[in-house]
């Protein structure tokens, strides 16, 4: 099939990955190229318009398979490590935004970047400008010497020599300044020491006595040290070549770890020797590059294991330590572990392990202190939007229906109508609403006055915790986007709110036949359209509603239809090619995850291929490969405004924003520790929130780069993520089969949700946000009352900040509901807008 | 070349784990490659004379390795949401180490690893069968796999899960035996999860208790059916006691089958239990008879957990079994066919229901017993008696029928030739007597020696000797043809690896 097909796509030579990534600092590696949203995204009928500039015309075969219409160049070398992106100034190629440029919201941004400074453009262009400007900031520096120490090796002189005139670089600069080559091994050496191996035995003996026979009080929290005082008495051990001594020493202590240290006790217990340490990838040389910063003390925490604890348990700990001479554990605390002190009452066993499972320890107090603008946009003028629509469906019904999205009556009821088992007891609310819906035309218009009057209200006021709405330059609303918003608004106004009282209809779709082959789930926004992604390469899509998948026609037919015509939405769609789903063919890897564009006429896979595509959903083709990523991607989702942006996250610890006009990403987020697992964009697409397997999740600034919270509390691989209504609050579910959630306010741990006893796999918000359905490996789906959850929070105003309270963390008492499938896994959970639960998962032999 | 690698590759990985090659003990992670194993990888690509220092820091290095790569496939696991690894995780691990993959070995089923030892070696291989190709080209080409569909069901309405068939029962068989085990453990869990499930019982709103003076109130388990469920239970009580043949047999499908009556149980059973009570004084044997098909129906219900209505269930099927009268004319109906029927049920819920607290196979044992014992139980009784302990196997027979045979002989024989006997009790007795022969040969010939004498048999049983000496010979004889037969076969497989499944008996 692709060309790239086989065991050797994987561009990178992974060496040179590795020794890059230990320098990675947590935060601010970030292209600082200009976000440019521009008129000329892809449209939404590619025939209608002007061709969007990344459609390959040529291929619009169905499943057109082995082709890939754009091969986008990808930059090997240049892109693979996240610390040579630092600083580098992308090359915008994207030729039609130029010409857009002046008209498009991010026209103010760029030219800020271009002229210097223009007075007109304000913070954004001030920011940019900071990191952009003529002085050279360190990480730019170090990032030149790492592209020169590359070129070097690879032998090409003439473009060292020349980037070097440039740069101004001398020889010596590189000298001095750059970690050699062999980087693992300037961080290793720290471990090298003639300590009697024998002593460490009885060093953590003495230690964990220490801490076993301390005060209840002050017992957790310095017993926080005991974890990050083994791994690096057991990695000296074994870096001195203390093979039998350090076997032994493991033996003895590993039982005594907590238990959700266990996955990286058998990473750790596989590293015996030496030559293990130097060679690979281990978690463990993360917490052994810490050391590079330790070198510069002061400068950065990032790399060393973070404790926090209260002033009396760090200088009972100091005394300790300073008395018993422990020199080797000292050497360790000093050097390799940074304590937070903090003034306050020290925290009890329970605290302490809420926060605990991060692979480095605890978030720092400066991670989360700067401010997140959680609130949300404010919601266009939708007033004109809705007249039309009222028009159009008391003027013209069978056109509406028959347009191309299909009526919105038709849509909600049809889910419901699938079971063949009708209920006798179904008094859904659908059915009440497909009665009345052609009889109550009065009603209807009734109800849409009170909404529009609603709708103005809540214009009134500004949410003071929202971004400005220049903050991020997103694209301007279409009137395809008007329609559907409106629509969607509609249909609010039939739902249900939901509650503690008032449950929800669940509609389980089982795919059958699936064979485990089956990776992935994913409903559009309005749950018309259903993608399911497979092991196999495949992606196929399902409508949910009697509406078949149509295709557009070849493009001799479409230049004979009168573009004037009012029904040249429906005309422009071939009928004979009318389908209940279709196939998109084209990766060459399992594909992971799915995601649709708002307007639904596009839909974004990412794979094991190591590529991002993009499909068109009018002419069933793929679009676009996005090639930046050099190993498996496992997220990708768009933006919820327009679907311009979207995201990534991949097994290479980074996540990146992109563009979908643009073949290289806009912004690349390094500072996890592990692979990024999980992503999603703020509901006002300022920020990208990320989970990872290194069992934090961290929320991202797209327009500065910076990543503004660090939350750590999770003890397994993050899987899913999900942002409440008012987005204020985030919530996470991991392999450890916990849900938390977090207040973006100031970061803090609000409540774990325990009940599930698998890998949660899927999160969702009821529309209203008030009740959050969960679902995974378990079989199945709970439902919580999440307004309980956060009662406390929301009523304190003002937002005093309350560190996490242990009898509030134990998540008793607000499950409202919970319904087990037979033997099948939840792999999906969405609301409709009008508050029915879809669920699907693969049914399992 | 990739191939070999593989199957060779895994030979050492011991499951036990051992101590070998000096890894460490705690058991996550002390899996080691043996030294052995590594030379016997070495042998297979024609290095013969490799060193034990060598071997050990290959063995380490490539345990160390493997490590590495299936911590990576796990990951590829789980973005594939299995919790089964497969051997594509594998190979998408090497891909992302630059490796090339293993090809050819992906399959939908896990590979056995076959044993083999010999020369002081074990080995693990996967069996790599030799094919013909030819057969392989004219083998006609397997069916084209089902297409994937989607199929949808309600899982909750409006927080209610109905009682289909794509849902799981409302109350899984397991919760249905701890709650009848334990009574408390469902009075804590009640109270606990109260007014969160669709089907705890709802006596009034779900409390809210602000402060902590909880009081925890007993409830009356209210046991209130639904206007279908009483729809469905006058359905099937009506169509299983009816004339119509086929409604019948669908009415008794879906007691078997649906796994939605655990709320209906009490009622059923009561149906039931008054069934049996009114008609055996009436001598109804058909209605009796569609009775006990319900009871085989819900005991044949793997969703339901019958613990809690035995006490209504097992008088009626004992009643089936040892009454004196069934039908209406004894000598005529097939009355016979009612007793075995029930047996076989009784032995069922013998074998479903006990327990140590309520011993039901000793009562029941004790019971048909007594009824043997009796000399004034009717002959109809004592056939009851014969076949519900001839249902719960050979140690009660032995126990409890063997011993007897001579003192059931008197009374049959009685019968048999004795004058002034109606014709029911005459058929009785023969009955009786097939039955005991059939129950009591295959014991006998277990526990007597080969030389069966007519003449010890008679001092020992009486009246039935001849026949069971008869039959104790036929069986024998039987046996020994069998034996004569298929005489390998009955050997014990010593091979580790056996050409096919050996053919048991």
């Amino acid at each position: 099939m692709d060309s790239s097909s086989g065991g050797n796509n994987y561009g990178g030579n992974p060496t040179v990955t590795v020794a890059n990534d230990s320098v990675i600092t947590s935060h601010s590696i970030v292209g600082s190229g200009p976000l440019t949203p521009s008129h000329s995204q892809p449209q939404q009928s590619p025939v209608m318009n002007s061709q969007p500039n990344t459609t390959s015309p040529s291929s619009s075969t169905i499943g057109g398979g082995g082709m890939m219409p754009m091969e986008v160049d990808q930059h090997v070398n240049v892109n693979h490590s996240p610390q040579m992106m630092g600083g580098q100034h992308h090359q915008f190629q994207t030729s039609s935004s130029q010409q857009n440029m002046q008209s498009s919201p991010g026209a103010n941004l760029q030219n800020g970047e271009n002229s210097g400074m223009s007075g007109s453009s304000g913070d954004l262009a001030n920011k940019m400008n900071g990191t952009a400007g003529t002085h050279m900031t360190e990480a730019e520096k170090n990032a030149l010497m790492v592209v020169l120490s590359f070129l070097k090796k690879h032998n090409l002189k003439d473009t060292e020599e020349s980037l070097k005139k440039e740069a101004h670089i001398a020889e010596t600069d590189i000298r001095g300044s750059l970690p050699m080559d062999s980087d693992v091994h300037t961080v290793l050496s720290s471990y090298a020491n003639d300590e009697n191996p024998d002593e460490y035995t009885d060093a953590y003996n003495q230690l964990k006595n220490f801490i076993d026979t301390s005060l209840d009080s002050y017992k957790y929290e310095v017993g926080q040290i005991l974890w990050p005082v083994f791994v690096h008495m057991y990695l000296e051990l074994v870096y001195n070549e203390h093979e039998s001594q350090a076997s032994s020493f493991f033996l003895r202590f590993s039982k005594m770890q907590e238990t959700f240290h266990e996955t990286d006790l058998i990473s750790l217990g596989s590293i015996m020797k030496k030559e293990h340490l130097v060679n690979s990838e281990n978690p463990f040389r993360s917490l052994a590059g810490g050391l590079y910063s330790s070198g510069k003390p002061g400068s950065s925490t990032s790399g060393l294991y973070v404790v926090r604890m209260s002033r009396e348990a760090q200088s009972l700990l100091k005394r300790f330590l300073q008395e018993k001479r422990l020199k080797l554990v000292q050497n360790i605390v000093q050097d390799r572990i940074h304590i937070e002190v903090y003034d306050g009452i020290p925290r009890g066993k329970a605290a302490i392990h809420a926060v605990a499972g991060h692979l480095m320890g605890e978030a720092l107090k400066q991670d989360n202190k700067g401010k997140v603008y959680y609130g949300l946009l404010r919601e266009p003028d939708l007033q004109n939007v809705q007249m039309d629509e009222d028009d159009e469906e008391g003027g013209a019904p069978a056109g509406a229906s028959t347009s191309a999205g299909g009526s919105t009556s038709e849509n909600q009821s049809a889910p419901t109508s699938q079971p063949s088992t009708s209920q006798p007891g179904a008094k859904t609310d659908q059915q009440s609403n497909a009665q009345g819906t052609p009889s109550g035309g009065e009603k209807s218009s009734k109800k849409k006055k009170s909404k529009k009057d609603w709708l103005l209200s809540k214009k009134g006021k500004n949410d003071p915790n929202a971004p400005p709405i220049t903050r991020m330059p997103l694209p301007e609303l279409r009137d395809v986007d008007k329609i559907e918003k409106a629509k969607a608004l509609r249909e609010a106004a039939k739902r249900v709110t939901l509650g503690p009282d008032k449950h929800p209809s669940v509609c389980f779709y089982t795919i059958l036949n699936g064979d485990h082959q089956v990776t992935f789930v994913k409903w559009s926004e309005d749950g018309t359209l259903m993608a399911i992604g497979f092991a196999s390469s495949l992606i196929k899509v399902w409508t949910m509603t009697p509406a078949k998948l149509r295709r557009l026609k070849p493009a001799s037919d479409l230049a004979e239809i009168d573009r004037e015509a009012d029904d040249v939405l429906v005309r422009m769609m071939d009928d004979h090619s009318a389908e209940a789903n279709r196939c998109l063919r084209g990766h060459s890897g399992p594909v992971y995850s799915l995601d649709f564009a708002p307007d639904k006429a596009y839909l974004l896979s990412s794979s094991e291929d190591c590529s991002i595509r993009l499909w068109s959903l009018l002419t069933w083709t793929c679009l676009v490969v996005y090639k930046g990523h050099l190993f498996p991607v496992w997220k990708a989702v768009f933006s919820p405004h327009g679907g311009y942006y979207f995201a990534s996250a991949g097994y290479d610890c980074t996540a990146r924003l992109w563009a979908t006009d643009s073949y290289s990403a806009l912004r690349v987020f390094a500072g996890h520790y592990s692979d990024v697992t999980a992503i999603l964009f703020h509901p006002n697409s300022n920020y990208i929130a990320t989970g990872s397997a290194d069992r934090s999740v961290r929320l991202w600034d797209c327009v500065s780069g910076a990543c503004v919270r660090l939350m750590t509390g999770h003890k397994g691989t993050v899987h899913a993520l999900n942002f409440s209504a008012d987005g204020r609050f985030l919530v996470s579910s991991a392999a450890d089969s916990k849900v938390l959630v977090w207040d973006l306010a100031n970061g803090n741990l609000l409540t774990s949700l325990n009940m599930h006893k698998s890998t949660v796999y899927s999160l969702s918000f009821s529309r209203e946000g008030n009740v959050l359905a969960t679902g995974g490996l378990d079989y199945c789906v709970r439902l919580w009352d999440f307004m309980k959850m956060i009662e406390d929070v929301v009523t304190e105003e003002g937002g005093a900040t309350i560190p996490p309270d242990v009898k509030k963390i134990s998540g008793d008492g607000l499950i409202i509901g919970e319904f087990y499938t037979k033997a099948t896994p939840i792999y999906a959970l969405h609301f409709t807008r009008r508050n029915i639960l879809l669920a699907a998962g693969p049914f399992i032999y | 070349m990739a191939e070999r690698e593989s199957s060779s590759g895994m030979q050492g990985g011991n499951p036990s784990g051992g101590a070998a090659g000096g890894g460490v003990g705690v058991p996550t992670c002390s899996a080691m490659l043996y030294v052995d194993s590594v030379k016997a990888m070495a042998e297979s690509v024609g290095i013969s004379n490799l060193q034990d220092d060598a071997a050990k820091d290959l063995a380490e290095d490539v345990t160390y390795r493997l490590k590495c790569i299936i911590q990576d496939a796990v990951k590829f696991m789980e973005m594939g949401r299995r919790i089964k690894l497969n051997v594509h995780d594998i190979d998408h691990a090497l891909k992302v180490r630059n490796i090339e993959p293993l090809y050819g070995l992906g399959g939908p089923e896990a590979l056995p690893f076959r044993f083999a030892s010999g020369g002081g070696r074990e080995i693990h291989f996967i069996e790599d069968k030799e094919l013909e190709l030819s057969e392989l080209v004219n083998t006609p080409i397997p069916k084209v796999p089902q297409e994937v569909c989607l199929r949808a069901h309600w899982l909750a309405i409006e927080g209610v899960q109905p009682s289909i068939p794509e849902n799981p029962p409302p109350q899984s068989k397991d919760q249905q035996r701890s709650d009848s085990i334990d009574p408390t453990n469902k009075n804590s869990k009640g109270t606990k999860g109260k007014g969160l499930g669709p089907f705890t019982p709802t006596v009034g709103k779900p409390l809210k208790f602000k402060t902590s003076e909880q009081v925890f109130v007993k409830q009356l388990a209210t046991h209130e059916l639904s206007v279908e469920q009483q729809l469905y239970y006058k359905e099937i009580t009506e169509a299983c006691v009816g004339s119509d043949e086929n409604r019948r047999s669908e009415a008794l499908q879906s007691l078997s089958n649906d796994p939605g009556l655990y709320e209906m149980l009490p009622r059923l059973c009561t149906f039931i239990a008054e069934g049996v009570r009114v008609n055996v004084v009436h001598y109804n044997l058909a209605l009796l008879i569609y009775l006990m098909r319900m009871v085989k129906s819900l005991l044949d219900n793997q969703t339901l957990y019958l613990e809690k209505y035995l006490h209504e269930i097992i008088p009626s099927i004992v009643t089936c079994i040892v009454s004196k009268q069934l039908c209406l004319r004894p000598d005529q109906d097939n009355h016979w066919a009612l007793r075995d029927f029930a047996s076989r049920l009784m032995a069922q819920v013998c074998k479903n229901y006990t327990t140590s607290t309520n011993n039901i196979q000793t009562r029941m044992t004790k019971l048909f017993s007594q009824a043997l014992n009796s000399e004034k139980a009717p002959l109809a009784s004592v056939y009851g008696a014969l076949a519900g302990l001839g249902e719960l196997g050979n140690e009660v027979i032995k126990a409890f029928i063997v011993p007897k045979i001579s003192e059931i002989g008197v009374r049959v024989e009685f019968c048999v030739d004795g004058v002034g006997h109606s014709q029911a009790d005459k058929a009785s007795a023969q009955k009786i007597k097939a039955l005991v022969v059939k129950l009591a040969c295959p014991i006998l010939k277990s526990i007597k020696k080969t030389p069966d004498v007519l003449e010890e048999y008679k001092t020992e049983f009486g009246y039935f000797a001849a026949s069971l000496h008869v039959g104790v010979v036929a069986l024998r004889n039987q046996d020994q043809k069998a034996a004569v037969v298929s005489p390998a076969s009955t050997k014990p497989s010593t091979q580790p690896i056996a050409p096919g499944p050996s053919k048991g008996l």
